[in-house]
């Protein structure tokens, strides 16, 4: 009865919270095979430098990028294939298929060997580029050079995100109560590689005074609000470092790096050990499931594998998103690589999903009421769904920071945040059009010059099958 | 919708007249401009207005009593005002104009379930409270000024409140979706507006209760009060480059 009560007279924009999680963190066992995509959209583009049946062993390197950042195997086996593939972020993007097969792991001087230099003699860069850790401070993007840097303002904030935004997610949460003693370390190495940088920690509230306690001398830590409103990244950063960040802007630009517990972990371990990035942390949640799970599973392991390692088949559910609930992005299928930049999986059953999506706007003003950076959302929706992109502009909805709650409280069921994303990468590509860039295709990997994306989306570059000159790709 | 036709059809209304209502609200009102989501004014008004004018006498609470013989007082209460003066009003007890003892269609007449209708529709968040308290401030506002200038001519602002359908378009009709604002700032104004010019209808116009081309004149300036929004998080940067 209260229950019911509860239900009527919540605020509609109340996003349910976990009361209860499980407080460990399963390992999981090496898959049967790993998909391990080559591209990630908008940062980084791998070249394969290995060749179809080859024998990869775990932590082996398998590409690497144009500033020499690489790509590590998650398990020992077999290169089979290398075809695009859609990854949890909806973009299809050249992959590697392997097979596992037992094989002994590379060990830290054997990835140093490949990569050219000594492990003890490496300088931090060097290290950190040989073991897929990308700099805090680099730009976002790809087609940056190793100079840009330079006309970047100095790290003056550095912002540690010590829980995740999406309620249904706790990684974060987990490995600032269970691994403090390495968490402690990397803030010191990240205090030694931005000296003058003030670094702030958001903790979840209930661990304030903890928290304090082991990480008070060394970061400023703030707790944020449980609710979710309070807790977008977007939102939040600016209001604790104090400084405006206009939601297109990148931190970087601003002097600003935000980078997460589970990073500082990676770093540390990079830098003192010589592991490799090829392990993920993840939040299985929803309703089949008791109680939100944290796992930890190979990069490249498919969705499908890591449900049925907890025992959740594919009858139980109607519905995969990878993210939370808010932010996340429904899957085609089940089988989709779960890669650096999931950080979990939601399930929804076949009693959440509502029956009828995308009915007419019927102007109630919820989303624009709800909505962090007051944009009049109802209206946007409404020009571009009917594909007026250039109207929207007057509305400017490239200060959406996407994170869901217009279409959270939407009683018509609209896609509102995809509409919105839809207006700006049309005015983006009218400001922005036939962007060149270079891409220098060359692998050891047959069939990739027909699988790289840059290539086979245009068509207009001049790249064939055995053509190894290097193409100009014309990317619309 | 079709509930909130029947709220304001009077106690004789011949079934030719409630077929006409509701074609011209769903058709007209309605689908003609595009269905949910895309009218400029509330259907049901539309309807109501147009039949109000077509025919006035038969859109007349008291008309339909005519051939009744009850012992109550078998006038609408606003209507009385109009023709005798504020001083009419004391013949009428609030509790019976607060439990619909009054001449009026179901709209107009049962205040308190109104009330409490609206009030949970705030409750379960459908609505927000910024159209109604708007409203009804409104209207008590100008009733005041109204009662302070000449209170031999108008009753006091509660009577204005309890009568006439006065809650009921300010929980039910001008707080609906497609015709009301958007933004906080002016739902305020939108709401403030109505109970302004449902008392100035009322108290120097031909009609005994404007509560009808109120909400419909407000309708129309919604997007004109929607256009004031509230400053962008977030997008200095944009401007100035």
């Amino acid at each position: 009865m209260m229950k019911l009560l509860n239900n009527i007279f919540r605020p509609i924009t109340y996003v349910p919270q976990y009361k209860t999680w499980d407080d460990e963190i399963i390992e999981l066992p090496d898959p049967e095979y790993v998909v391990i995509p080559l591209e990630y959209p908008g940062q980084i583009l791998y070249k394969p430098i290995v060749k179809l049946d080859e024998l990869v062993h775990k932590n082996q390197i398998i590409a690497k990028s144009t500033l020499g950042s690489c790509l590590h195997t998650s398990i020992s086996g077999i290169v089979k294939d290398v075809k695009p593939i859609w990854t949890a972020r909806g973009y299809n993007v050249p992959s590697l298929f392997i097979q596992r097969k037992d094989a002994p792991a590379f060990t830290t001087n054997e990835i140093f060997e490949q990569y050219g230099v000594q492990f003890t003699s490496a300088s931090r860069e060097q290290k950190m580029k040989a073991l897929g850790i990308i700099s805090p401070w680099t730009r976002p993007g790809r087609y940056h050079q190793e100079q840009d840097i330079n006309e970047y303002p100095e790290i003056k904030n550095i912002v540690i995100k010590g829980f995740n935004e999406e309620p249904s997610i706790f990684v974060l949460e987990l490995l600032l109560k269970k691994k403090n003693v390495n968490i402690v370390r990397g803030i010191k190495q990240i205090s030694n590689m931005a000296p003058n940088a003030t670094i702030w920690m958001t903790v979840p509230k209930y661990f304030l005074s903890q928290a304090e306690e082991i990480y008070g001398e060394y970061v400023n830590v703030i707790s944020l609000s449980n609710k979710y409103k309070d807790r977008i990244e977007r939102v939040a950063i600016p209001k604790i470092t104090g400084i405006d960040i206009s939601n297109t802007a990148s931190y970087r630009e601003k002097g600003v790096a935000v980078i997460s517990v589970e990073y500082l972990l990676l770093l540390q371990d990079a830098l003192n050990k010589g592991y490799p990035f090829i392990y993920k942390y993840l939040t299985v949640s929803g309703a089949p499931i008791s109680k939100p799970v944290t796992i930890k599973c190979p990069i490249g392991m498919s969705i499908r594998t890591v449900l049925e390692s907890q025992r959740i088949d594919s009858d139980s559910y109607a519905r995969l998103i990878v993210g939370g609930p808010m932010k996340g992005i429904a899957q085609y299928n089940d089988l989709t690589p779960l890669t650096k930049s999931n950080h979990g999986i939601y399930v929804l059953t076949d009693d959440e999903i509502p029956q009828d999506t995308n009915l007419t706007c019927i102007n109630c003003g919820r989303c624009v009421q709800v909505c962090p950076v007051n944009l009049q959302v109802n209206l946007i929706g409404r020009y571009a769904e009917y594909g007026l992109f250039q109207e929207t502009l007057g509305y400017h909805p490239e200060a959406c920071n996407e994170c869901g709650l217009c279409a959270y409280v939407c009683p018509s069921h609209r896609p509102l945040v995809q509409l919105i994303k839809l207006s700006n990468k049309y005015n983006q590509e009218k400001d922005e059009p036939n962007q060149k860039i270079e891409c220098s295709i060359e692998s050891p990997l047959e069939g990739w010059e027909q699988q790289c994306t840059h290539c086979s989306e245009t068509m207009d570059c001049g790249s064939v099958a055995g053509d190894n000159s290097k193409p100009v790709a014309v990317r619309t | 919708m079709a509930v909130l036709f029947a709220f304001f059809m009077p106690l004789n209304a011949p079934w030719w007249f409630v077929l006409i209502g509701c074609f011209i609200m769903i058709v007209i009102g309605k689908k003609l401009f595009g269905g949910i989501g895309a009218y400029p004014v509330h259907p049901v008004l539309l309807s109501c207005a147009m039949l109000h004018i077509s025919w006035p006498h038969r859109f007349d609470y008291t008309a339909s009593f005519v051939s009744m013989d009850w012992s109550s007082k078998m006038i609408e209460p606003l209507r009385l005002i109009k023709t005798l003066g504020g001083d009419a009003a004391m013949a009428f007890d609030w509790s019976n104009l607060l439990m619909g003892r009054q001449v009026a269609g179901i709209g107009n007449a049962l205040v308190l379930y109104l009330a409490i209708g609206g009030l949970f529709l705030i409750l379960i968040r459908q609505i927000t409270w910024h159209i109604p308290i708007a409203f009804l401030g409104g209207c008590y506002l100008m009733g005041l000024i109204l009662h302070i200038v000449s209170p031999e001519q108008f009753a006091t602002p509660l009577f204005y409140i309890l009568s006439g359908g006065t809650i009921f378009g300010a929980f039910f009709l001008a707080p609906e979706y497609t015709t009301s604002p958007a933004n906080r700032i002016p739902m305020l104004i939108y709401g403030f507006l109505g109970g302004v010019l449902l008392l100035l209808i009322r108290a120097f116009s031909v009609y005994s209760d404007g509560l009808i081309f109120t909400i419909l004149l407000i309708n129309l300036c919604n997007p004109l009060i929607d256009r004031i929004t509230p400053k962008i998080y977030g997008l200095e940067e944009i401007k100035n480059a």
